[in-house]
């Protein structure tokens, strides 16, 4: 018994030395090229999954809504129609064609550059499958259209980590803009909480804030300026409290994103 | 040939959780086979499953590994005194260890996903006592 336990420690303590020596090791990036080559696969087969958990979502989205059911089965029809074979790739590259035509037509900088990029998960943060190898660095903004999707946390060499505006701790500062103004209503910090919820706060009280404004990146702290972010959905009670906060809603649902682009500055 | 079916479990768990899923299916089987394995092969399953973690989900290489290998000695010297097969034991510690790790990687306790899977915990202990599928000291089940 006490050899058994003795066994069970050894094992125990020779693991954790491992796991913390490849935790330190990864952190201090001398693992990169061994784990960028390991992803490879892994990455393949997350994407892969991620995108099948799109299309079942979007099935029985059908049965959810009586008016989306028609429209939906005539668009299935036309995409039959045209597409033979490997649905999965063929909507792929759809989906991108559709959302670089959005992105031409979006209001953005002339001088911006972007990189297309297929989303390989969605949890707390977002994956992508472009690394450092095409050019993406850490700090990058990453957007839909001219709506931001949040910032690139850290790179490896074949995929990246972006933190959403929902990810529980990100702050954003952005301005507040009735939709159909381009004034700048009030400015606060748009904080990202569990469960994908947007919390705008260190809004002065002295500043109008209604249900249905827009918040907008401000430009600041390395976020893009101008991005759409969401829609405050509810002002919460002033109080006395020197700033007001309130719910805002995204405009985009980051879970059902395929495709989203890395602004190469 | 069971060893290779379990680390593909663990293999395609953490895909999962990689792609979409919230729950931390991987925390919830290294729990069932600490309660069911031996300890040699829960340690090794343990380290790897959070290799496999780390990897889909981009967090540093040894993070979730050295988690699970906490946890899963915790329940190995657990086991040596008390029943650690136990529902009521199995549901409570996937609730706690749950909450753990989320807050760990998100800085929220998550309660709700380790409610959900302390549920899933008790469904699967269910079937494991409904159907007598429990395994002798890791050498094969007995039915």
């Amino acid at each position: 018994m006490k050899d058994g336990s003795k066994k069970e420690v050894f094992w125990f303590v020779l693991l954790v030395f491992l796991s913390l020596s490849l935790f330190f090791f990864d952190k201090k990036g001398h693992l990169k090229s061994i784990r960028g080559l390991i992803e490879r696969p892994i990455m393949t087969v997350e994407k892969e999954v991620y995108s099948l958990n799109i299309s079942i979502s979007s099935y029985l989205n059908i049965f959810s809504s009586r008016k989306s059911q028609q429209a939906e089965l005539l668009r299935l029809q036309v995409e039959l129609q045209r597409l033979a074979v490997d649905q999965n790739k063929l909507l792929t590259c759809q989906a991108e064609n559709e959302k670089i035509k959005k992105l031409l037509g979006a209001p953005l900088p002339a001088s911006w550059k972007f990189l297309l990029s297929p989303v390989a998960g969605v949890s707390d943060l977002m994956r992508l499958d472009k690394g450092e190898k095409a050019g993406v660095k850490a700090g990058m903004n990453v957007v839909s259209e001219n709506i931001l999707v949040g910032k690139v946390l850290k790179a490896g060499d074949y995929h990246c980590l972006v933190e959403l505006p929902t990810t529980n701790g990100t702050k954003i500062p952005v301005v507040i803009k009735r939709p159909d103004s381009d004034a700048v209503q009030a400015r606060g910090l748009l904080l990202g909480q569990y469960g994908g919820q947007l919390l705008l706060d260190k809004v002065l009280q002295a500043e109008d804030i209604q249900k249905g404004d827009l918040v907008v990146s401000s430009g600041d702290e390395d976020f893009l300026g101008d991005l759409l972010i969401g829609q405050i959905s509810e002002v919460l009670g002033k109080s006395a409290e020197v700033y007001q906060k309130a719910r805002v809603r995204p405009f985009l649902d980051y879970q059902k994103l395929a495709v989203v682009f890395i602004v190469i500055r | 040939m069971s060893k290779f079916l379990i680390l593909g479990l663990f293999f395609f768990s953490a895909v999962l959780q990689g792609a979409f899923l919230p729950l931390n299916l991987v925390l919830l089987a290294v729990i069932f086979l600490a309660a069911y394995r031996s300890a040699k092969e829960v340690l090794l399953t343990a380290f790897i499953a959070g290799c496999f973690l780390d990897l889909a989900k981009g967090t540093p290489v040894g993070f979730s590994s050295f988690w699970l290998l906490v946890i899963s000695f915790l329940l190995i010297v657990y086991r040596r005194r008390f029943d650690s097969r136990h529902p009521v034991f199995l549901i409570f510690i996937t609730f706690l260890t749950s909450g753990l790790m989320n807050y760990l990687a998100v800085k929220n306790y998550g309660w709700d996903l380790a409610f959900i899977l302390a549920l899933i915990a008790f469904i699967f202990r269910s079937i494991l006592k409904l159907f007598s599928l429990e395994a002798i000291d890791g050498i094969k089940l007995k039915v």
